[in-house]
């Protein structure tokens, strides 16, 4: 048992939070970094493997494929580069709390990815949901109700789950069912099937983070620790979330093309309606965790084309957003620690007081709007062609319809780009507030952190065919796939690469020879700017706010009319409180119900004679 | 084994605390320590000593025969169910400790807390229908009595209501048990059930299922039965509003329900889908009974009614799964309710506060209540690997096999709804802002000791569904009740000897 790999990567970080739960607040910390090594350097092994599995009780509990092992590798990847950022600098109230929580939260999730049987997956799942409120909670009262919504959220992702599972195994025993012989075909297997598929799908969508199961994430990024809204919501709840919704397309259904269909819709609409509100956010938290979601939007869009390009885009497309959505929670964790406001009005111009948290925060920004040659710009073009893709090959009613996908998906990413230019300028840009004069860069292990992550967005996108996509990517997709035989066009990065060190060399060239620069005072009317003349990026695109069908679309989704998680509360409040009311603590009341029961059952009764 | 001590050393107890420990309010703590301790490692001593005798120890109290006696009768389930019953009890007894200090009249708790359960104990040993009445009655008027046990108006009509529900019901038990007595010219159970399955066509029996569903509904609070409940559980002192929502809904309601049904009357279908629906409708209509409320202890109550549905559920599927996941729900709950109660008692002790509206941040400044509240909510909620998890999912589970997709789905919905009201709870009472005006009280060691231990068995219990431990442990439960009618067979060589 301890010489299996897949059980060392659950076991190790458990026996790591065991000993954390003991000793002092240093060692826990070294106890956590090596293990978390370790698990990195044993996923590392099981990727290089052939497929492994484990069993106990003579059933087959841990197996991986070639997309879990990918999966496994970056959970792992991600956690070991967000756990260095976590070394220092966590706030001291819950410091060692977190040190609890972090090795069991990998440890939960590597579970979830190596799990083959049904309970071990339904288990893990929802263990791995938990992690997420009790991160919330280490925040204590300002976190409180956040963290309901997003376990409340989670839990009906459980439950979601074990009922999806269960319809589709009410023939198999669910104890010892294994989760890859799981294969479905939707067509003529009766509507309980298509019940069946739709709970799997929600159950993926409210983990990753997609519409209408978003709400939860950008409340949780608000308030949570920085440094667990790095980690989970915006990287390995994405992972997971995604694992589970390429499982559910690509092995445990066969779906008809109308449900691509659907999904393809439900992507392109969690794109636009994240960042749409994204752009109007006042607060930079909330900003990222609707990108976050929007993000989301592109890798349902990818995974539901079906096909090779689309499938692989959308994969590509997880694992950039889970790269470039930490470094940018990171990014802005740096300026919250050494700044410690989190009042947008009084940030500004710290690009020159934290210029490697501006360079990595600037890389993320750009690379997750899809600007070439950085990673994010690759994967939302394999997007982009495995939808269209799949609109030649229907008919023109759904032609339309899908391509106002791709149209809304290319429109998001234009608004994504004017979202980071919010989120930058009110940071970074802009004049410095007298108040933070003083601040310094953040110290080595966040900067350090931040920077390893922007360091992956450039060189996943640089070389984005010769390692990711070819690396990772392409061997779930089977043996013989190949990049040429999947992409429409053909285009090489290194050409990219190439005009682009021409272009920068040129504009060197052009700065050199015409080296003149004047710096002026700001003026307004005559006077030199004061601090109440700042502009602070918090306004921006504010007159979006107050166009035509906008204005009220943003008034009823400030009410939280699309709320998921609001509407189901209302609900049950509603239907709670009939009840309530009927309870007048009347006694005559009470035993008429008594004896009307009675009445009833008896009937019943009778009537079965 | 003298099946007759779990009746008399509470009973004797009750009765020595009464006599001698009316000023020496130690000697009242002391003897009721000792009495639900030893019946609580003998009940344990009890069930593993059952394999050897094969399943069913049978005693008469007295040399007479067996019309004129009174029968008891251990087999798994009532062994099970002495064990649920003396395990809350002790640590009820354990935590009342200290906090009956801010009542008067300790002797007077602890005298009426052993005559609860000297009832509960009797209810569960019993085999005939006669003294099931009569314990039934034994442990619901000490029970009263409790409820009302701080005077206060609100207590005294939550007691007045509790009482008069009680009564109407039990008299329609009665009533079933006076049919079945003309019909059968018996009260030992196992031969009214042998009289049944000679004649089974009787059109009065259905009288009885109707009589006995009602009274014995009442008991389990299932909808619409229920209203007694969120009166009168918050309104009883901590440690007996965990007896009331931890053991004595089981063992009146569902354990009486289950032998009567199960194992004299052979588990008629049509008894079991009216079950089936009540079943549902109480988890459902308590599910979202406990949302709205903002009073902790009556959320708790009614999400009792919502929790006893499950058990039931498990039951009324009538399949061996469905009996596994409601004798397991049946034990956890116990467990996990009984802790929920006591943390709402020390926060109570604590703070003097029992709307969550009021309370808030008490996460810092009651750790213990706060962690031990947390698991106690993880468990009840269903989340792995706390013992409710499980249980929940192997009825949901059982539905599903059995063919009920649509009770299924409901049933599994309605754990989003548990987990939304205790995490209600929880953001307000534990991690919402602070809004304490009252003195704070730190919470004394007896109250933590119990806490602690119920928390530490909302995950080891989990154990029990290791399949090697299942096997000996809860298997032969699930046997018992699935084998419905050879309970009968198995007194009837009793029955000749004695």
């Amino acid at each position: 048992m301890l010489r299996n790999y897949l059980t060392l990567i659950v076991l190790i970080p458990m026996v790591v939070t065991i000993l954390n739960i003991i000793f002092p607040k240093i060692l826990k910390k070294i106890f956590t970094l090596l293990g978390s090594f370790a698990t990195l350097y044993f996923s590392i092994k099981i990727f290089s493997a052939q497929n492994l599995n484990f069993s106990l009780l003579g059933n087959e509990i841990l197996q991986v494929d070639t997309l879990s092992k990918f999966i496994l590798l970056f959970i792992n990847i991600l956690s070991f580069i967000i756990l260095i950022y976590s070394l220092k600098n966590v706030k001291p109230d819950f410091e060692s709390k977190f040190f609890l929580l972090f090795p069991i939260t990998i440890a939960f999730c590597n579970g979830v990815t190596v799990s083959a049987n049904t309970l071990t997956f339904i288990i893990f799942w929802g263990l791995s949901g938990l992690a997420i409120y009790l991160f919330g909670l280490l925040k204590g009262k300002p976190a409180a109700e956040s963290s309901r919504k997003a376990f409340i959220v989670i839990g009906a992702s459980d439950v979601l789950l074990i009922v999806g599972l269960l319809l589709l195994a009410t023939s198999t025993n669910i104890f010892s069912g294994n989760i890859f012989a799981i294969n479905v075909s939707l067509v003529g297997n009766g509507i309980i099937s298509y019940i069946a598929f739709f709970c799997l799908l929600l159950a993926a969508f409210a983990k990753a983070g997609a519409f209408p199961m978003h709400t939860w994430v950008p409340d949780f990024a608000k308030d949570a620790p920085i440094e667990s809204v790095a980690f989970l919501p915006a990287a390995l709840d994405k992972l997971l979330g995604i694992y589970l919704l390429a499982r559910i397309m690509m092995n445990f259904f066969k779906i008809p093309f109308f449900v691509n269909g659907i999904v393809m819709a439900l992507g392109a609409i969690t794109i636009i309606v994240a960042v749409m509100m994204a752009l109007v956010q006042h607060d930079l938290r909330r900003l990222l965790g609707y990108l976050t979601v929007s993000s989301a939007g592109y890798m349902v869009l990818g995974l539901a084309t079906g096909n090779s390009v689309g499938i692989a885009g959308g994969l590509f497309y997880m694992l950039n957003s889970a790269i470039c959505m930490s470094c940018l929670f990171m990014a802005y964790g740096n300026v919250e620690k050494r700044t410690g406001i989190a009042d947008l009005d009084k940030l500004g111009g710290l690009a020159r007081r934290m210029p490697l948290t501006f360079i990595a925060a600037l890389i993320g920004a750009l690379s997750i709007s899809g600007i070439p040659p950085f990673n994010g710009f690759f994967s939302k073009w394999m997007v982009y062609q495995g939808v269209l893709q799949t609109a030649s090959e229907q008919n023109h009613i759904w032609q339309i319809v899908i391509n106002t996908c791709l149209l809304l998906a290319v429109f998001g990413s234009a608004l994504t780009l004017a979202s980071f230019m919010k989120f930058i300028h009110s940071i970074f840009l802009g004049k410095l507030p007298k108040k933070l004069e003083n601040t310094k860069e953040i110290t080595f292990n966040n900067w350090f952190a931040t920077m390893l992550l922007s360091l992956l967005c450039v060189i996943f996108g640089l070389f984005a065919f010769a390692i990711p996509v070819k690396m990772f990517i392409l061997p779930i997709l089977g043996p013989t796939t190949t990049l040429s035989n999947i992409l429409l066009g053909f285009y090489s990065s290194t050409t990219i690469i190439f005009l682009f060190i021409v272009s920068i060399i040129l504009g060197l060239i052009v700065y050199l020879i015409f080296k003149k620069i004047r710096f002026d005072d700001e003026y307004v009317g005559a006077k030199p700017t004061t601090e109440a003349n700042r502009i602070t990026g918090v306004d921006f695109y504010n007159d979006i706010k107050e166009m035509r069908p906008f204005k009220q679309i943003y008034a009823l989704a400030e009410k939280k009319y699309f709320d998921i998680y609001n509407l189901g509360a209302k609900f049950s409040l509603w239907f709670g409180d009939i009840f309530h009311r009927l309870h007048t603590g009347l006694l005559h009341t009470y035993a008429i119900w008594t004896l009307a029961g009675l009445v009833i059952i008896t009937l019943i009764l009778i009537s079965a004679l | 084994m003298i099946l007759s001590q779990f009746i008399f050393v509470p009973l004797f107890a009750a009765f020595l605390i009464a006599l001698v420990a009316r000023k020496r309010e130690n000697i009242a703590t002391a003897i009721a320590l000792i009495a639900t301790g030893w019946i609580f490692i003998f009940s344990l001593i009890a069930f593993f000593k059952l394999p050897a005798e094969a399943g069913m120890i049978m005693k008469t109290t007295s040399g007479w025969k067996i019309p004129f006696t009174i029968a008891l009768v251990l087999d798994h389930l009532s062994a099970f169910m002495l064990i649920v019953i003396n395990l809350v009890a002790f640590f009820s007894a354990f935590y009342a400790i200290q906090y009956i200090k801010h009542f008067t009249g300790k002797w007077n708790f602890f005298a009426l807390f052993m005559l609860m359960l000297a009832g509960m104990n009797g209810v569960a040993l019993t085999g005939d229908f006669f003294n099931l009445y009569v314990f039934m009655e034994i442990s619901l008027i000490s029970a009263y009595a409790l409820v009302a046990f701080g005077t206060e108006s609100e207590e005294l009509e939550a007691s007045f209501k509790y009482a008069t529900m009680g009564a109407i019901t039990s008299t329609m038990i009665l009533f079933g048990i006076g049919i079945l007595y003309s019909f059968t010219s018996t009260l030992n159970m196992a031969q009214v059930g042998q009289t049944i399955q000679a004649n089974p066509s009787n059109k009065l029996l259905f009288l009885v299922y109707g009589l006995f569903i009602a009274g014995f509904g009442l008991k389990t609070a299932l909808v619409p039965f229920h209203a007694w409940l969120p009166d009168a559980h918050p309104s009883a002192p901590a440690p007996i509003s965990a007896m009331l929502s931890g053991v004595l809904i089981k063992t009146l309601g569902v354990y009486a329900l289950i032998r009567i049904f199960f194992n004299i009357f052979g588990a008629p279908p049509v008894v079991l889908t009216i079950l089936l629906l009540l079943a549902t409708l109480s988890i459902v209509i308590g599910g979202f009974l406990s949302l709205v409320q903002w009073d902790f202890k009556r959320l708790l109550g009614f999400s009792s009614i919502s929790q006893i549905g499950y058990v039931i559920l498990g039951f009324a599927l009538g399949t061996k799964l469905g009996i596994l996941g409601g004798v397991l729900h049946l034990l956890y709950h116990s467990i996990f309710k009984s802790l929920l109660f006591l943390d709402s008692g020390a926060v109570e002790y604590a703070t003097g506060e029992r709307d969550i509206r009021k309370l808030g941040g008490l996460a810092k400044k009651m750790p213990v209540t706060s962690f031990t509240n947390m698991i106690g909510t993880l468990s009840i909620a269903g989340i792995p690997p706390f013992n409710g998890f499980f249980s929940k999912l192997i009825i949901i589970i059982a539905c599903f096999a059995a063919g009920h997709f649509v009770i299924g789905f409901i049933a599994a919905l309605a754990s989003i709804v548990t987990l939304a009201y205790f995490l209600k709870v929880q953001k307000h009472a534990f991690y919402g802002e602070s809004k304490l005006k009252n003195n704070f009280e730190k919470v004394p060691f007896t109250l933590k000791t119990s806490m602690i231990i119920l928390a530490v068995l909302c995950l080891v219990s989990s154990l029990l569904l290791i399949p090697s431990v299942r096997q000996t442990t809860v298997q032969p439960i699930v046997d018992a009740v699935w084998n419905a009618t050879q309970y009968i067979d198995k007194i009837v060589p009793f029955l000749g000897s004695v």
